[in-house]
């Protein structure tokens, strides 16, 4: 939620209404001095001017108030000039009376030439003042379409254009709903000119944002509509609202003549007198509101479009991991399952004569079966944990040699292939113990399975230190080396992804999920620290994959 | 195998497990009993007096597996093997302060199981309550708790008083799993048992001293996410 400051670089006062007012009243007045001002000059210049030609002083007094104050502000000039003229200076003086007949035309000729003339300076003005004012809106306008099309993102257009609305008519508030979950009305954007707390108003607006979405009728737009009476009467309303407060404005947004949201508008808040009054929008304000309302419309529309493209994006993913994990489990869960099923049905056999090596064989495959299957279901359900968030690291103090020690213990069968560097001083680390055993174990059976059997495998580690979010932290870097054949090149990050199996072995005996990496991944993004994989080749004789991973220390 | 023969209650609601692990003590000469949820298990344990419980944790109804450790400690103190979920360490400490003995991971190997019941039986009629052994004797590693002098292959090791320490509750307590806060309670003190860079730092000099391969640990083995154990077998 945005709040704006009180004053603001783009108000721009659309609502001349009380000023023009004072203006109205200060202009009789003003009218009457220059009429009494010009009188005043007459009398102490009489001797020079003929009395006749008194109108000529008059007139442009008329002039300048019509151009000045307006229509009646003229004519009521015109009117005091006539009988200042008459009194003052027409024989007999001091009196209305009139005797030379010369004296009446002129003052007759006066008065007409001083009405049309306010009627006609006076439309000038009025075409200007509306030329200005049309001007003001224009401008406020392109203001704020600028303003609007500057956010390239979705998100933020609304909360803009819900600024700009704040700040132009200076409204206590700007709200866009749209039709959420349920058919109740959520709000997607909402600025607020003041920052107290709006729990109360906000549900206020909620529920007479659903009345005008699901009756299609604008609230605050003159005509008392029946609509707001019956929401104040049936609806739910917070017991603290004062049902008498001006609800503001409620305006139903239509894109391509389908109702997609509403746009609220909150009345101008003035601190007057009796403390806060609230004044009613001008026009200009309100063309102004419906204009961006029409924008408003169309940026939900078009969210709402990008959206509904999201969830089939998101579903057709969905879809496609589905198919690879069901691939992965027709062939990694199933060759185990055939495989036992076979050798324990066989010893089954009544009549079958086993000899005791190939008995021993059999029942030995149906435990080596069994703990391929319990390493792919293990990875799968720590995998789902994980990203699931049901297996938050529980992190304290550990030492990364203690790790690689238990790890090594655990991999009895190919230890001894395995080459470890890792020093007696590394720093402590926090982290959780179990799950970074399972990044190594995943790392160390990866190179030991995708390299031939007679070449090592290297373990080192050492203290280092990694930009991790823009910020340079210090902790521990694991390095894992194999002489395999390496990853295959543009496949360093994919293999990291779930189901994800390099080109070269998916369809080799090298039995694999798609998931360890996947996993690792997982688990050191859950530590804050990195992972990442590559070839080397230091010569011909000595290539392959390394893969390492960075923790920090806290 | 040994006379008499040792009677094991077997606790799991699962009938395959329960079949399989029945046939597989069996097979090694226990006599077995079984039960498929806690208050058959406290009612069997109550009159068949088992020398061994192996339980389960996840137990259906009202009543789970560390509940029936709980109740059993109330008034027995036969050896308690629990059965946890994998990736469960909190619930592995927790069944460990409750007063089990040691834990195994499902699913496990039948020759992992037998030979925690044979170290847990193992340490019952030895070693009660109170009187500890005076020496302690692994391969060439001999420990003289009367002495506090502690000898591998002839030679006196020169360990610091925490060392000898750790050292001592972990043999005196061979074979089983140390939490890490039971472990820091009886070296450093109760109000240290946060404290688990202690322990990494001195279990590493520890083990650097005692082991012949420190990397990789024969006697101290840590029991990831939940302590340590002083292994004496293989």
């Amino acid at each position: 939620m945005k709040h704006l400051p009180e004053s603001d670089n783009l108000t721009s006062d659309l609502s001349d209404q009380p000023r023009s007012k004072m203006l109205a009243a200060s202009g009789w007045l003003w009218s009457a001095g220059a009429v009494a001002l010009g009188t005043a000059c007459l009398w102490i210049f009489q001797s020079a001017i003929d009395k006749g030609q008194a109108s000529l002083l008059y007139l442009p007094i008329v002039l300048f108030c019509a151009i000045r104050f307006g229509y009646g502000q003229a004519i009521g000039a015109a009117v005091l000039s006539f009988f200042c003229w008459d009194f003052f200076f027409l024989p007999p003086r001091f009196t209305l009376t009139v005797v030379n007949p010369r004296d009446t035309l002129s003052l007759f000729v006066f008065l007409i030439a001083a009405v049309v003339t306010a009627r006609l300076s006076s439309r000038i003005r009025q075409q200007a003042a509306e030329a200005q004012v049309r001007e003001h809106e224009i401008s406020t306008l392109f203001n704020a379409s600028e303003a609007i099309s500057a956010e390239i993102d979705a998100d933020r257009i609304l909360p803009a254009l819900a600024s700009q609305i704040v700040s132009t008519c200076r409204a206590s508030r700007c709200i866009v709903l749209r039709q959420g979950i349920a058919d109740a009305m959520e709000p997607v954007a909402s600025v607020w000119s003041d920052k107290s707390d709006h729990a109360v108003l906000q549900s206020v607006v909620q529920v007479l944002a659903e009345a005008v979405f699901s009756d299609d009728q604008e609230i605050g737009f003159g005509q008392s509509p029946r609509l707001l009476r019956r929401a104040m009467e049936t609806m739910e309303l917070p017991a603290e609202y004062d049902r008498t407060e001006d609800p503001g404005i409620y305006v139903p947004l239509h894109a391509q003549s389908k109702l997609v949201g509403v746009l609220h508008v909150g009345p101008r808040i003035m601190s007057g007198a009796s403390g806060k009054e609230t004044t009613r929008f001008s026009d200009t304000e309100r063309r102004l509101i419906l204009t961006l309302s029409n924008h408003a419309a169309v940026v939900l529309a078009r969210q709402t479009l990008s959206d509904q493209a999201a969830e089939a994006d998101a579903l057709r993913r969905a879809d496609t991991l589905k198919d690879a994990l069901l691939s992965m489990v027709s062939h990694e869960l199933r060759s185990p399952l055939a495989a036992i099923k076979v050798a324990a049905s066989g010893l089954r056999q009544s009549d079958a004569v086993w000899d005791s090596a190939d008995r021993d064989a059999a029942i030995r495959g149906i435990d080596v079966e069994a703990d391929r299957l319990i390493g792919v279901v293990n990875n799968l359900l720590d995998l789902s944990r994980l990203e699931g968030g049901a297996w938050a690291p529980n992190r304290d103090w550990c030492d990364m040699a203690e790790i690689v020690g238990t790890v090594i213990g655990q991999l009895t069968a190919e230890a001894d292939r395995i080459i470890t560097d890792v020093p007696d001083d590394l720093p402590l680390i926090k982290v959780d113990y179990v799950q970074i055993m399972l990044v190594l174990t995943n790392l160390l059976q990866n190179a030991l399975k995708y390299s031939n059997e007679d070449s090592n495998v290297e373990l080192s580690a050492q203290t280092d230190t990694c930009d991790v979010e823009g910020v340079v932290v210090s902790g521990v870097k694991v390095s894992v080396r194999d002489h395999g054949p390496g990853i295959t090149p543009g496949e360093e990050t994919k293999i990291f992804e779930r189901f994800f199996r390099g080109d070269r072995h998916r369809n080799s005996t090298i039995h694999g999920t798609g998931v360890g990496l996947t996993l690792c991944r997982a688990v050191v993004l859950a530590h804050k620290g990195q992972i990442w994989a590559e070839n080397y080749e230091d010569d011909p004789q000595s290539r392959g994959s390394v893969f390492q991973f960075f923790l920090p220390i806290g | 195998m040994s006379t008499p023969q040792k009677n094991i209650l077997v606790v799991d609601d699962e009938p395959e497990i329960l079949r399989a692990v029945r046939g597989g003590l069996a097979a090694q000469g226990y006599k077995v009993d079984t039960a498929v949820n806690g208050e058959e298990a406290l009612l069997k344990a109550s009159t068949s007096a088992p020398d061994l419980v192996v339980l389960d944790v996840m137990l259906p109804g009202g009543m789970d597996g560390l509940e029936v450790c709980r109740r059993l400690r109330e008034w027995t103190q036969v050896p308690v093997i629990m059965l946890s979920a994998r990736n469960q360490e909190r619930q592995k400490v927790a069944a460990l302060d409750i007063g089990a003995d040691d834990y195994l991971t499902k699913p496990f190997g039948m020759d992992e199981l037998t030979a925690r019941v044979r170290a847990a039986l193992r340490r019952t009629p030895s070693k009660p309550e109170g009187s500890p052994e005076p020496i302690f004797q692994i391969d060439d590693l001999v420990i003289d708790y009367a002495g506090h002098i502690v000898t591998k292959g002839g030679e006196e090791l020169k360990l610091t008083p925490i060392e000898y320490e750790l050292l001592r509750f972990l043999t005196q307590n061979a074979d089983r799993v140390v939490t890490h806060r039971h472990l820091l309670a009886s070296v450093w003190g109760p109000e240290n048992v946060e404290e688990t860079q202690y322990l990494r730092v001195h279990i590493g000099h520890l083990r650097r001293k005692i082991e012949a391969q420190p990397a990789v640990p024969r006697y101290i083995v840590t029991e990831p996410g939940v302590g340590y154990r002083f292994k004496t077998g293989s």
